[in-house]
């Protein structure tokens, strides 16, 4: 009975670990609000966060950034020291920061340390933006700001209704990616925040992480189902880092709003 | 006579698409304090484009109830200040005293008002400084700032230093005095000018500063 009993919690614990690497990690850069409007305050505030966005299940722990700034009319600025700890959901290591806004495009950017996933023997790195606009002036958002790796909108990433497409060119050194495969979650903030209702529920594993692929000249589409904030994690190989393997991500959030 | 009809030609379809391509963008204007005196302006169009040589005014917010015979007004207000964007379509302006509309002007349908923010009790400074030199040689040179500030482009006045009695029309005031001579400051805040050959005050007309000297 008791060798029973530890079969089946081994295949408990199997079960558990198999469900957690099958749902995608995600870098979120998380701002306060995509659109700065006439009259509303221009600083906002930005949440670096490692989780999984749509189970709203375990976070994981950040270390100090590599780098974090804003682009912004053809120039860049490093932010890295603006950086304040912050413990999200159940303690984890994130982090965050407010920057004053002015008028257009303001592309934040951050490339987080290495992250050790043992469950999977690798590192990752999910090199993160996402675009604020202040006061409707489109300035920068089409720019590509020369990450390692990023995806390049052709959609503008701001404005957006439910039910728009949302379009961009995956590159990894400046180049696209043919057929890379690119993660789509939804950022399912009512299960965050431990309301019973609200929150979305998936029906079964498959709708957790939407997957697409670019085409051969590395552009993909996606179709807004509801609104909120959606990110996108193109994920390729990227150089080894102690002889083990590092999944490098292009990840961008974008958020639709409800036509009313 | 067929070089002349193209020519004419092509100046009017660049026209019309210039026409087109500014009526079919809203125009955009940011106004920041900069809480020191001054406000920073940003302008643009929805579709990203530049407003750079766009025409910017500031005016008294309220009707221009005097005479407004000489006066540059604005839908019945005052013209403070008539600029233009820069090259990079931004401007950085003193704030006026006195309550204000910033109004960037890009032609019929195509503008935006703000109301500018206002100057503040500890953000006032003395008034701008104004200099007089005789050159001897006819003229005079005229400099002017504020401490630590320039005064580039605001107008400097040479009026006659009495009422005007005659004949007015055709002629430009200053408070009822003769305008002899209006011309902008340079990009120093400097000026050299003819010496008027009657007596004559100096005035520099900075939006809610107005210095007047006598001449030399």
């Amino acid at each position: 009975m008791k060798k029973v009993k530890f079969l089946l919690m081994l295949v408990c614990v199997f079960v558990l670990a198999i469900s957690s690497i099958s749902f995608a990690h995600f870098q979120l850069l998380l701002p306060s609000d995509d659109c700065i409007a006439e009259g509303e305050s221009k600083e906002i505030d930005l949440q670096l966060i490692f989780t999984h966005p749509m189970e709203a299940s375990h976070t994981m722990d950040m270390e100090q950034p590599k780098d974090f700034g804003v682009f912004h009319k053809g120039k860049g600025k490093s932010l890295l020291k603006t950086l304040e700890p912050l413990d999200f959901h159940h303690g984890a290591k994130a982090f965050q920061a407010t920057y004053k806004i002015g008028f257009g495009d303001y592309i934040f950017y951050l490339t987080p340390a290495p992250y050790w996933e043992p469950m999977e023997d690798k590192y990752i790195t999910q090199i993160t933006k996402v675009v604020v606009n202040g006061l409707g002036m489109p300035t920068d958002w089409d720019v590509e700001i020369c990450l390692k790796a990023e995806i390049v909108p052709l959609t503008r990433p701001y404005g957006l209704w439910v039910g728009n497409v949302f379009q961009g060119i995956v590159k990894m050194d400046g180049k696209p990616v043919p057929y890379v495969e690119i993660e789509v979650e939804y950022l399912n903030a009512a299960a965050f925040s431990g309301f019973v209702s609200g929150a979305v529920n998936a029906p079964a594993d498959p709708f957790v992480t939407q997957v697409i692929k670019a085409d051969g000249n590395g552009v993909f589409t996606f179709g807004i189902p509801r609104a909120g904030w959606w990110g996108f994690a193109a994920l390729m190989e990227g150089d080894k880092i102690k002889d083990k393997d590092h999944e490098v991500g292009a990840v961008m959030w974008i958020r639709a709003h409800e036509m009313k | 006579m067929k070089r002349r009809l193209v020519i004419l030609s092509i100046v009017l379809v660049v026209g019309i698409l210039l026409t087109i391509s500014a009526s079919a963008h809203t125009p955009l204007l940011s106004v920041e304090d900069n809480e020191d005196g001054t406000i920073y302006l940003e302008g643009g169009f929805s579709d990203g484009s530049s407003a750079a040589g766009v025409t910017i005014l500031l005016v008294e917010d309220k009707p221009y109830e005097s005479d407004p015979k000489g006066k540059d007004l604005y839908k019945e207000k005052l013209v403070l200040l008539r600029t233009k964007m820069d090259e990079y379509s931004e401007l950085t302006l003193d704030k006026p005293n006195i309550p204000y509309l910033v109004i960037l002007d890009a032609g019929p349908g195509h503008v935006v008002e703000k109301e500018g923010p206002l100057l503040e009790a500890d953000e006032k400074r003395e008034s701008p400084l104004l200099l007089v030199k005789d050159k001897e040689d006819g003229k005079i040179y005229l400099k002017s700032g504020f401490s630590g500030r320039s005064t580039v482009g605001f107008s400097i006045l040479l009026v006659e230093d009495k009422v005007h009695q005659g004949d007015k029309g055709g002629k430009k005031f200053y408070q009822e005095k003769l305008i002899l001579l209006e011309e902008k400051l340079d990009k120093n805040g400097g000026l050299i000018v003819g010496k008027p050959d009657v007596p004559y005050l100096v005035v520099l007309d900075v939006p809610g500063y107005v210095t007047e000297i006598k001449g030399l």
